[in-house]
């Protein structure tokens, strides 16, 4: 799962080389610039685009939820545990308790989706920063760091945020604090070799022999190119991210109830597995959704950047 | 003679210098491990004996645990234990933690070998297909790919268990049964649905590997000249196989941490006695120096995989051991 997409690149897309940043930014009129954006998303695969639909039309709902017309998550009528699939006007039915289980995976998601991208946008920050730092510093100070991260990547990521979550306690805080541990290691690794990379193609000597400082270097000509390659890398982290926040909540050591969270309510419902598969079997399906998905995204951003920065 | 002996020093710094790297990694494993466990609020003791138990009795038992004595110190005579075998007491099972570890390691080990084989079959039949002529077929595999590489293992195991356990049942809905006593036959059956649910990310990965290994060759002349040559397709295959196996490895490798990962949910869903479990169970009971005990042997299987791979690799391919990729 941890693996450097952009070495394993599956789609044939021969994507031509445009705008490369040239020395002292894009230098791009406004047109282009939107010209450039349009061109970013028709560049995705078809599959990119759709994950991209299906990742956004589910944030709306989530973002919209309580202004929509969702039954109460929290309020359940313990006489009508378990119903099914459109019984008594519930949509997907009941859970345990008697809430409404549409609802309850609406709710839940947006717990998720917090847990599932708030610690990657944490862990993209520090680990572009270590990343930077090491590709930038001399050998000794790269190696040193760079063997510090690859001993934090060799212990696996589901039992570090295990052990996390157990020593910080119960809540939505302390489980994205765990999180953001598991993703530093892997995003650092690929801004290191990002930079590094970056660091020695044509247009950075160009800057360098012309007198740029350093700073400028890295703002105006590194940074650009390195961002939206780990950006897209970190989108599809995720998916992974979402999956092991879930796996944690199935343990019972995410969120605690009654908040609703993908993993406590798949939990929850394994109690219907032998009486009503399908009610046991919804929240499976928002998670694999949600896991599949941000990859699919991102590899679609990676696809689409691909060519920049690169010489041609 | 003399080319012989260089190779062997060459080969033996590389493993030198892989094993430094993983014993730096099992300290910081252990240290991780180690304060993660106590820098848990709560006092343990109470947590033991429960509330009804007097100070005194508790204070007695932080000092048999040892709990009174600075942390550095703690760890370091923890460390010593653990060199020595002893990961020390499970209270929840008032056994030792290495009893208790013991069996559940063999399940997992069972486990992990299922799915690993099953992840180098599908690995090697996706990444054929992946390459075949057909267009159609190259897409089907591709979707199945992009599904199978992020599809979390608890997910894949659920619906399994629904599909093949509940609705359909072919296979048993979980347990292990006794090792030996019901045969082979029965150690499968168990066996199969939670290891398919392991496999999936590991093979497809490899599937990957193996198909940019597969275009890559594609692209230079060595087939074609073996083909010229008269070799049939078999032995061409064989070829073409030969050159991404390392890459294979390396993915596998990489790829049972991830295994163990998703052992920690697949095992509790069909209830296989195995670390996952384990250390599911002792979070449940709040037992630290069992989560602790199964923490640190899952970790360091990882990392001594990890090792493995590493050396298989460089008896492969000479390149890797002079390190010149």
């Amino acid at each position: 799962m941890i693996t450097d997409p952009r070495t394993t690149s599956t789609s044939a897309v021969a994507p031509t080389p445009t705008s490369p940043p040239g020395p002292g930014g894009t230098g791009l009129a406004p047109e282009q610039v939107r010209f450039v954006r349009r061109r970013l998303l028709s560049r995705m695969p078809v599959r990119s685009r759709v994950a991209l639909t299906v990742v956004a039309v589910i944030a709306l709902v989530v973002v919209l939820a309580p202004v929509l017309p969702f039954a109460n998550p929290y309020s359940g009528d313990l006489g009508a545990r378990l119903l099914g699939f459109g019984e008594q006007g519930h949509l997907l039915g009941t859970d345990t308790q008697g809430r409404d289980l549409l609802s309850r995976l609406v709710y839940g998601t947006r717990t998720s989706l917090i847990a599932g991208v708030l610690p990657i946008i944490i862990a993209t920050i520090i680990g572009l920063a270590i990343g930077v730092t090491a590709g930038f510093s001399g050998r000794l100070a790269n190696l040193l760091l760079m063997r510090v991260v690859d001993v934090l990547f060799a212990f696996p990521g589901v039992l570090l945020a295990l052990l996390l979550a157990l020593t910080l306690g119960n809540g939505l805080g302390t489980l994205i604090l765990a999180l953001t541990a598991v993703w530093i290691a892997p995003v650092a690794r690929i801004a290191e070799t990002e930079v590094v990379r970056v660091k020695e193609l044509d247009f950075v000597t160009a800057a360098r022999s012309s007198g740029a400082g350093m700073g400028s270097i890295l703002l105006r000509q590194i940074l650009p190119v390195a961002v939206p390659a780990v950006a897209a890398y970190s989108t599809s982290l995720v998916g992974a991210n979402v999956a092991i926040a879930g796996g944690l909540g199935f343990i019972g050591l995410g969120v605690p109830s009654p908040q609703a969270e993908l993993g406590s309510i798949l939990q929850e419902m394994q109690a219907a597995i032998y009486t009503n598969p399908s009610l046991a079997l919804a929240p499976v399906i928002v998670i694999l959704a949600l896991s599949v998905m941000f990859p699919l995204v991102g590899d679609g951003i990676r696809d689409a950047i691909a060519g920049r920065g690169r010489e041609s | 003679m003399e080319y012989k002996s260089i190779t062997h020093n060459r080969f033996f710094r590389f493993v030198v210098g892989r094993l430094a790297f993983t014993a730096v990694t099992a300290i910081f494993v252990a240290v991780v491990v180690f304060f993660a466990i106590r820098l848990i609020p709560g006092d343990p003791a109470l947590l033991i004996l429960g509330l009804d138990s007097s100070p005194e009795e508790r204070e007695e038992l932080r000092g048999v645990m040892g709990l009174d004595r600075p942390l550095i110190l703690q760890f370091v005579d923890w460390g010593v234990r653990v060199l020595g075998g002893d990961l020390g007491y499970a209270y929840s099972q008032s056994r030792d933690v290495l009893d208790v570890v013991g069996p559940a390691l063999t399940n997992t080990l069972l486990l992990g070998g299922a799915a690993s084989l099953i992840a180098v079959v599908i690995g090697v039949v996706m990444g054929n297909l992946a390459t075949s002529r057909s267009r159609a077929l190259r897409r089907i595999t591709d979707w199945f790919e992009a599904i199978f590489l992020s599809a979390p293992q608890y997910t894949v195991a659920l619906i399994l268990l629904i599909a093949f356990a509940v609705l359909v049942p072919v296979f048993p809905a979980g347990g292990l049964s006794s090792r030996g006593s019901d045969g082979p036959g029965a150690l499968a059956l168990h066996l199969a649905l939670p290891a398919i649910s392991l496999a999936l990310a590991p093979g497809a990965q490899m599937a990957r590997s193996l198909k940019t290994s597969i275009s890559t060759l594609q692209s230079t002349e060595l087939l074609p000249a073996l083909e010229a040559r008269g070799l049939s397709s078999w032995r061409l295959a064989v070829h073409s196989h030969h050159n991404a196996l390392p890459p294979m490895i390396t993915v596998l490798g990489i790829q049972v941490g991830g295994m163990l990962g998703g052992a920690l949910f697949v095992e509790q869903i069909f209830s296989i006695p195995g670390l996952g479990a384990l250390i599911v169970q002792s979070v449940n009971l709040r037992d630290y120096q069992l989560v602790q005990g199964v923490a640190f042997v899952i970790a360091i299987i990882f990392v001594l995989v990890l090792l493995a791979a590493d050396v298989i690799n460089a008896l492969l391919d000479p390149r890797i051991r002079v390190g010149k990729v």
